[in-house]
């Protein structure tokens, strides 16, 4: 129903982008970093989410140890063999979000020669921790604003926050919407769009949806409601494609690419110090499983089974995507005890289709 | 011939003897500080052991504590020491070597290292076992491992929160049965850094007065810090005399010592005071060579481990000496733990700066491999062993960058895999063979 954003329209697009001034920043598509920040710098803040192809996957081995997850493999990859796309990046973002970001910010730094802004996340949520990232907001603002020449006011922040606050509405509606099993829309169609948003930014998504018309169809079908968690989905992979051909709908995706972007608003920032409201949002809700300790993943999805009447979970781990890898046993623990149905996918781009086929087509038989 | 062979002569000077007896007594000092009811803190890196010494709490390694097959021989040694002490001990060692001849103390020692590896291997089980991941790191397996066995025995464990993501999580899983005090460090320095780093060793003194219910206080914290860094001295010195080319003890004593003093400095043996002036006395015993009879290694290719920390191959130092050459692990030292940590003024202060001087150093993998070849350069190193340990994505990764700035110097390198003790020893020996023949070739 929403189609898939084509490649050589993304392209297009932020060549436009460029023609008309704007630079093109690069983040890894993790939530740490406030895109917000970016965008009122007059930028356009472009998710690094290509992944699911096992070639820049295997090309990003030579400068990252094969025990590092595909996804930021790839993405060195995808630098090396000139994506046209990742081609028009004018600097990166990077950070210490996990070990993956970490050694993938500096290889791309060094080897493909594009303007980094470091930020270091810190690992916990105490008092101090807040205080350190407010600081690193601060010296990233600063940086931003040498970048592209623009200031970043306290209004264009409100602004860029107020926007960004509307497609994550927009979002949470869609979401909330695929209770009525009337209406056609798929996970999949979720995920276009949260693609579409991640490389072109909150203006041409929300101009998208004005046009986006989804009518109910008594006819669609009774598909089995299944929460994807885990690993974020790239562009470019096709798993939740593939579970919904299984009758399904993917009504949740708990992963960087779904609901953790949308999950909560962002507080209207104060005037006195609007970082403060970026660092409440960014880091103490923060949905991945990186923080330490990870208090938040079990109760978001055990209230989310909850309130879509979900009847499995798909535990998603991209091989040595260590957050996730480390949150395992707790993780199948907690849903065992609770007698939820639960499928552990560990893979990486290369696992062959038809295993996958077969280990979903037998979890959704039992649950069915 | 055997390991223990080949270091014979090192069981007869008495501080090498002392330092092994006591690296080897991990079980007794648990029993001993429990007897005490002197709180346990567990350590799994060097930093941060002033603190948990100044809140008079014994820090252990768990890696080092096992059953070991030479028992026998600790009790005996440690009660013969114990009536007669160190020097008796040492002498009557001596007497009775001609009538038990070399093999007798040799077997001691093969028993002593092998023995260590199967505590290792136990650990690695013991964390598979418990469902820990298999493609975590050794370290950090092995760091699971050895907690799990213990965790009636300790109080607490000193968990780090710094650039590797995954030994993090390791510390997050151990929260959940035992109490972890974390030590956040940022992974930048600059002030705010500084500021967040001092706030996060407050937070890792209130912690640790509440297990012990001892308050640190400045002026404990100086002590210790002294106290460590005269450790710290003689450390350095101790890896400054195994790169010489006479040396008072063969070159495989040395390897071994530097081996036992990578771990052993983590929770200083769990006696700092026994640590520190048992490595004055041994630099005293290192440095003393009698005329004509120091072992000349210079004919012997010095191989530089990088990195160790995270776990290695623990019959490196056989391999290596058996193919000719010497093995270095030096790892504290490229991470400047062993300079001196300030201790005029603000300790708070001096102490976060000397955390974040050890971070500064692993900042990214370029900073990491300068250093390294800094290293290498200070100790006249031939080649580079580099250790690719399976499961490390944070500084395996250096491995790319370290080949390019080899061309900038005369190091050679050789890339070494390794996921669990004993996984590929002959590729091992092939790889460290051809290289040291290559470097014996060029010298002539």
């Amino acid at each position: 129903m929403i189609q898939k954003l084509a490649f050589e329209d993304a392209e297009n697009q932020l060549r436009e982008f460029k023609e008309h001034g704007k630079k093109i920043i690069g983040v890894f598509p993790h939530s740490l970093i406030p895109d917000e920040l970016i965008y009122a710098a007059n930028a356009i803040p472009i998710k690094l989410v290509f992944g699911g192809d096992d070639h820049p996957t295997t090309k990003g081995t030579e400068y990252m140890t094969q025990a590092t997850c595909p996804f930021a493999r790839g993405c060195i990859g995808y630098f090396d063999q000139n994506d046209p796309i990742y081609a028009l990046v004018d600097a990166f973002i990077g950070g210490n979000f996990c070990n993956g970001d970490l050694i993938a910010s500096e290889m791309i730094t060094k080897f493909f020669n594009i303007p980094f802004l470091k930020v270091t996340f810190p690992t916990t949520i105490k008092p101090f921790a807040m205080k350190f990232l407010k600081q690193e907001y601060l010296i990233l603002k600063q940086k931003l604003e040498k970048f592209t020449g623009t200031q970043i006011t306290q209004d264009n922040l409100s602004s860029t926050i107020e926007k960004y606050n509307k497609l994550r509405l927009i979002f949470q509606n869609l979401n909330q919407q695929m209770k009525n099993t009337n209406l056609p829309l798929l996970g999949e169609d979720l995920q276009n769009l949260i693609h579409r948003f991640y490389l072109l930014g909150p203006d041409d998504t929300l101009q998208f949806i004005k046009n986006l018309e989804i009518k109910q169809n008594a006819n669609s079908r009774n598909r089995i409601p299944i929460l994807l968690s885990g690993s974020g989905i790239a562009y470019g992979d096709d798993l939740i494609h593939m579970i919904e051909e299984f009758d399904t709908r993917v009504v949740i995706n708990d992963t960087w690419s779904g609901i953790h972007f949308y999950l909560e608003q962002i507080a209207t920032p104060s005037i006195e110090d609007p970082m403060e409201t970026l660092v409440q949002h960014y880091l103490l809700g923060n949905e991945s499983s990186r923080m330490v300790p990870n208090v938040r993943r079990i109760p978001r999805v055990m209230k989310l089974m909850k309130e879509f009447n979900i009847k499995g979970v798909i535990n998603h781990i991209l091989k040595f995507c260590d957050p996730y890898i480390a949150d395992r046993n707790r993780f199948k623990e907690h849903l065992l005890e609770a007698d939820i149905p639960m499928l552990e996918l560990e893979r990486d781009y290369s696992t062959s289709l038809e295993q996958l086929k077969t280990r979903l087509g037998a979890f959704f038989e039992m649950i069915s | 011939m055997s390991q223990g062979n080949r270091m014979v002569n090192a069981l007869f000077v008495k501080n090498y003897l002392k330092l092994t007896v006591q690296f080897f007594s991990g079980k007794k000092q648990l029993r001993t500080a429990k007897a005490a009811r002197r709180k346990i803190i567990s350590m799994h890196l060097p930093a941060g052991i002033e603190l948990v010494l100044a809140a008079d709490a014994m820090p252990i390694f768990l890696c080092r504590i096992g059953d070991y097959s030479q028992q026998e021989f600790l009790r005996a040694a440690r009660l013969y020491q114990g009536v007669f002490g160190w020097n008796l001990l040492t002498s009557g060692m001596q007497f009775l070597r001609p009538f038990l001849g070399n093999n007798f103390f040799s077997d001691i020692i093969d028993k002593f290292l092998t023995g260590l590896y199967s505590t290792y291997e136990k650990y690695i089980e013991i964390a598979e076992n418990a469902g820990s991941p298999l493609d975590a790191c050794f370290g950090t397996r092995i760091l699971l491992g050895a907690t799990w066995p213990h965790l009636n025995q300790i109080h607490g464990t000193l968990g780090y929160c710094l650039r590797c993501g995954w030994f993090s999580k390791a510390f997050e899983e151990i929260s959940e049965k035992s109490e972890v005090i974390f030590l956040e460090v940022p992974n930048i320095v600059n002030s705010h850094a500084e500021e967040m780093m001092k706030e996060s060793l407050n937070q890792v003194i209130s912690q640790l007065e509440k297990i012990t219910g001892k308050t640190i206080t400045s002026e404990k914290l100086r002590t210790q810090t002294l106290l460590l860094n005269e450790i710290r001295s003689s450390y350095s010195k101790i890896i400054e005399l195994a790169s010489q080319n006479i040396l008072r003890l063969s070159p495989l004593s040395y390897a071994n010592l530097l081996s036992m003093l990578h771990i052993g400095f983590t929770d200083c043996v769990g006696d700092p005071k026994f640590f520190n002036q048992t490595l004055k006395l041994l630099v005293k015993d290192l440095e003393k060579i009698p005329k004509n009879s120091g072992i000349d290694a210079t004919n012997r290719p010095k191989l530089l481990l990088v990195n160790a920390f995270g776990g290695y191959e623990p019959h490196l130092p056989e391999f290596v000496d058996t193919l000719g050459g010497r093995l270095f692990v030096a790892d504290w030292d490229v991470f400047k733990i062993l300079d001196p940590i300030e201790t005029s003024g603000d300790m708070l202060k001096n102490y976060a700066d000397a955390i974040l001087r050890f971070e500064s150093f692993w900042i990214d993998n370029s900073t990491l491999v300068d250093r390294y070849i800094e290293v290498a350069s200070k100790f006249n190193i031939d080649a580079i062993l580099f250790n690719n340990m399976y499961g490390c994505k944070s500084i395996t990764p250096s491995l790319r960058l370290f080949k390019e700035r080899l061309h900038d110097t005369d190091l050679r390198l050789v890339d070494i895999g390794f996921q669990n003790i004993g996984d590929n020893y002959e590729q091992l020996k092939t790889r460290i063979g051809a290289m040291l023949e290559l470097i014996q070739e060029e010298r002539g």
